[in-house]
């Protein structure tokens, strides 16, 4: 029984960083670019969602889906701004812009917000459920239905859609892509703005737990990679299965050596990729010489 | 002929400077000392980063284990720091060399994810192991002493950096001019390539990160024996991140530039701190909390900016403005340049 309470809340944390994932692994798909910046992104939503609660008395609900938009806006600007002049350099360049990104958004949420901790209210709320022994509360499975959710709505969007078709060709050859008719452009900025709305969500359904404050997705992010290497970068469904996978094991580790919690996440990276470098379910990428 | 006098100023004037200094300004020499010794791990990571192609953020943990691997082998070995402070980055070394193996299968962000890890993982090993680094309380490595000459005063230790830096500089420039440096920039441009070539995957990387483990070790065993006080959390990501900033920032496979980026990153914000100070006394933070905040964490925004920037407008870094700077004066256009991966 006491393991499979260990493997729920190992559920619980697990869909949270398979939230974190997902949005990493959505513009990584289409635009190549890993986003060290994702995590602050879904901070600094998560501080507009707050200050319209708090300080413009907008319901959660409200505050909620404002603050996706706003972040939809902020992604597309970030991929407008700063990386559509480098669409043409080097990988080293792009991950040092978003890594240039991440230090000026944490910054200036510090700058804005200060850089106390902050409550942060759970969207539902109720008594915990007891099924035979094992606990689980109802933002557990708020958490888990919302990163099966996107992950299944954007896996149907990349498979069946015009849009996700789009997205593909983008990913698989840019110059092809604009040779047939896609607005390759409109469709990075769309994919950086759903980024955007990804990292929002996982934001506000992340920050209970963490509470608000500049560095909530310090520790979180490192587990976001995590999880989308585990589960290969480039599938979506691998980044729920990678996020839920590391969240149980690492639970279950933590029982016995607490303090082996990270040293094991990156021990799993490194074994992970040494067996299977393109992660659990992710496809290798042929490279031209 | 004017070169080598040019030099010889040069090297006369570091070795004056901080005994010319004035007393009220002898911060300056820690300051001085901070950033040769992160001119020393920013060459390492450049050989590793800017030469080889191989991207690694978590750098710190190599300079953590130089400095506790320094501080143990003195503690409880024995062995006098003047020897500990190579050792330890040997031992670094051959952390770097193990780490190596699973680089081998890496690239890329699949790489930059796996030695932020490591950079997360090591500190956190070294925390529970208390016997060497003391936990969250630290430990307190002692001041080297060599002949009855003690290098715990800023103003000497500075020296022992400087013989360090000139060293190890002169050892970076002899690595990219050898076999193994064209090796390294061979595997940069083009693994399939290079392979093709007949030049060694495994026996390379691993060296990469070998030879930069060990730049980063002994500028971390210096760092500890200067600062008299380390914990395993003292070597974060922010520190990682600070190193890897100073090459990009002076300039990728650059050797002057991982110099110059780092006396640059170093002397920064010791300089808004001063400009923040000087508005704190004038009162302008009485009546903005947002400013005040603005001032209390300039630098990183400050940072990212310039990390931005650089990579829109500077691709070649700070080196490179002087060479631009010579062509505007000397009517050329820019002209090509070798080319950065």
């Amino acid at each position: 029984m006491i393991l499979a309470q260990q493997i729920i809340s190992g559920l619980a944390t697990g869909s949270l960083y398979a939230l974190a994932a997902l949005g990493l692994v959505l513009i990584f798909k289409t635009s190549d670019v890993v986003n060290f910046a994702q995590g602050e992104m879904a901070m600094f939503g998560t501080f507009i969602a707050f200050t319209l609660m708090n300080s413009a008395g907008v319901p959660y609900w409200g505050a909620f889906f404002l603050a996706l938009a706003f972040a939809a806006l902020m992604g597309a600007s970030i991929e407008r701004v700063v990386l559509r002049p480098l669409n043409k350099a080097p990988l080293i360049s792009v991950l040092i812009v978003t890594l240039g990104l991440f230090n000026i958004i944490n910054g200036v949420a510090g700058w804005i917000w200060g850089y106390e901790q902050q409550p942060f209210p759970e969207g539902v709320s109720g008594a915990p459920i007891n099924l035979g022994g094992v606990v689980f509360t109802l933002p557990n499975i708020v958490n888990l239905s919302v990163a099966l959710i996107v992950m299944l709505v954007f896996f149907a969007l990349f498979k069946y859609s015009m849009i996700g078709i789009a997205m593909r060709a983008v990913a698989e050859n840019r110059i092809a892509a604009k040779l047939v008719g896609v607005h390759t452009n409109r469709v990075l900025a769309l994919t950086w703005g759903l980024g955007g709305i990804l990292a929002a969500t996982a934001g506000i359904l992340i920050a209970p737990v963490t509470t608000l404050e500049i560095n909530m997705m310090a520790d979180m992010q490192i587990k976001a990679f995590t999880a989308a290497v585990l589960g290969g970068f480039t599938s979506l469904p691998g980044a729920v299965v990678g996020g839920l996978a590391l969240g149980v094991l690492e639970n279950i580790v933590g029982q016995y050596v607490p303090q082996l919690k990270t040293p094991f996440a990156f021990g799993l990276i490194v074994l992970v990729l040494i067996i299977r470098p393109a992660g659990l379910l992710g496809t290798i990428q042929k490279k031209k010489v | 002929m004017t070169k080598k006098l040019l030099y010889a100023v040069g090297f006369a004037a570091l070795l004056v400077l901080p005994q010319v200094l004035p007393s009220e300004l002898s911060w300056l020499v820690f300051m001085l000392n901070r950033a040769l010794i992160f001119a020393i791990m920013a060459i390492g990571l450049n050989l590793l980063t800017g030469f080889a192609g191989q991207i690694s953020i978590g750098h710190a943990a190599f300079m953590a284990v130089g400095a506790f691997a320094s501080h143990g082998l003195y503690q409880f070995a024995g062995i006098p720091v003047i020897f500990s402070i190579p050792l330890g980055g040997l031992i670094a070394a051959v952390v770097g060399y193990g780490l190596g193996f699973p680089a081998l299968r890496l690239s890329g962000h699949y790489l930059a994810i796996a030695t932020l890890g490591f950079g997360v993982a090591v500190p956190q090993v070294l925390n529970i192991w208390e016997s060497l680094s003391g936990g969250w309380t630290g430990v307190k490595p002692a001041a080297p002493y060599f002949y009855g000459l003690s290098f715990r005063e800023d103003r000497v230790y500075y020296y022992l950096i400087l013989f360090g830096l000139i060293l190890l500089t002169w050892m970076a420039y002899n690595i990219v001019k050898s076999r193994t440096g064209r090796a390294f920039v061979a595997l940069r441009d083009s693994e399939v390539a290079a392979q093709a070539m007949g030049v060694s995957l495994t026996r390379y990387k691993t060296t990469a990160f070998a030879v930069s483990a060990f730049y980063a070790g002994v500028g971390g065993a210096l760092y500890g024996h200067m600062i008299n006080y380390i914990s395993p959390h003292d070597f974060n990501m922010g520190i990682s991140m600070e190193l890897f900033t100073v090459i990009v920032l002076g300039g990728l496979a650059s050797i002057p530039g991982s110099i110059v980026g780092a006396v640059f990153m170093s002397f920064l914000p010791k300089l808004t701190e001063r400009v923040s100070l000087a508005l704190q006394r004038s009162g302008a933070f009485d009546h903005s909390p947002f400013l005040s905040n603005v001032f209390k964490n300039f630098n990183q925004v400050l940072t990212g900016i310039i990390l931005v920037l650089v990579v829109l407008y500077l691709p070649l870094g700070l080196v490179d403005l002087w060479r631009r700077l010579k062509n505007l004066f000397a009517g050329k256009p820019n002209g090509a340049v070798k080319g950065v991966k």
